[in-house]
């Protein structure tokens, strides 16, 4: 299973919910928690990094059982079409109207509970992909070169570098070196 | 290092760090200069460096980066998967085979998104991925994601099913 800090995610949804989706737009830094959740959940890592990590929060909220908590989670994090530009506190307002509750008031009963259900259903996702991988997947990759892999790298090291010019570049490297120490310097063989 | 000990790394490592700084995005010239500045920092530097071949090849990325930055301002190179031109001939013409397959590892991982670039240009200079998590300050998901998917695409790509030969 991929190690995610579930306490992580949750702080990181926190600040999520704060700056809104516009934090994520400038390219979803500062949420690598959220980002290796994106990763495993998705099983992909094309894209840009906000992008994944929004798909990743709608997936999430539309997993939310509880339909009030689903729209206050719209609200909360601007999900709603036209939203996501909306202030914190706007947000936060219109969240808590779904509870009829203050904004003080939801900040501290239902935003932890929403933000904990979601962390749930962000490592679920995570679990679910782990256990039901694609075909291709199923191999896991292993944590060192197989030979094939081995004999290309090694082709593309020495059509960008031949023997020769390795050579070459030593003695240049060696000068080099020699004349920025000045005497004190390493000596050339 | 000593000179003669400096050059039995130099030999071994020089072409791996050229290819490490080239796979990350940048031409060949680049990554030769960048390859052989670093080379010649640890070769001066008064500081004891206790893993050198991961500290040439961060220098030698910082160094490409800075070059990068300095063609950048006069408007001669940018640093996109398209400058990943293949370099002149660098091999006899009886390894043209080794040479093709080479260059048709090269147009693949120019595909590649550059994170999954800059993951396999670790990995293939034999970093596991939790030392790639660590030289690149990301999550070991991320990484073990990237990896996943970047030698799932090659392999499609490259066809290394066909070689007979286990790549995954």
């Amino acid at each position: 299973m991929t190690s995610i800090d579930p306490s992580r995610v949750m702080e990181e949804l926190q600040t999520l919910r704060r700056v809104g989706l516009p934090g994520l737009r400038l390219g979803g830094h500062g949420f690598p928690a959220l980002l290796a959740a994106a990763h495993a959940a998705q099983g992909s890592t094309d894209g840009p990094d906000g992008a994944q990590i929004e798909k990743l929060l709608r997936t999430a909220v539309s997993g939310l059982g509880d339909p009030q908590l689903q729209r206050a989670a719209n609200h909360g994090f601007g999900l709603d079409p036209g939203q996501s530009h909306a202030r914190s506190m706007d947000r936060r307002k219109a969240a808590a109207a779904t509870y009829r509750v203050s904004a003080e008031r939801f900040r501290k009963v239902q935003e932890p509970l929403l933000l904990q259900e979601l962390t749930g259903r962000i490592l679920e996702a995570v679990r679910l992909r782990e256990e039901t991988p694609d075909v291709d997947e199923e191999e896991t990759p292993s944590d060192c070169l197989g030979p094939w892999e081995t004999r290309l790298a090694q082709g593309i090291a020495s059509s960008l570098v031949s023997d020769g010019q390795a050579e070459e570049a030593l003695k240049s490297v060696l000068a080099r070196a020699t004349s920025r120490v000045g005497s004190s310097g390493p000596e050339a063989d | 290092m000593e000179a003669a000990e400096f050059a039995v790394f130099f030999k071994s490592e020089y072409p791996a760090l050229v290819r490490h700084v080239f796979l990350r995005g940048f031409t060949r010239d680049i990554a030769v200069d960048a390859a052989q500045e670093a080379m010649i920092r640890l070769l001066t530097s008064r500081d004891d460096v206790r893993q050198p071949r991961a500290w040439i090849r961060t220098t030698a990325y910082r160094v490409a980066l800075a070059t990068l930055h300095d063609e950048q301002r006069r408007d001669q190179v940018y640093r996109k998967a398209a400058t990943l031109s293949w370099p002149v001939p660098a091999v006899p013409s009886d390894k043209a085979e080794q040479r093709d397959e080479a260059e048709r590892a090269t147009e693949c991982i120019k595909q590649l998104p550059e994170r999954q670039r800059d993951v396999m240009a670790w990995f293939y200079d034999g970093y596991s991925p939790k030392e790639i998590a660590q030289m690149l300050g990301i999550p070991r998901a991320t990484v073990d994601s990237n990896l996943r998917h970047a030698r799932k695409k090659l392999k499609s790509l490259l066809g290394g099913a066909d070689t007979g030969e286990e790549m995954l």
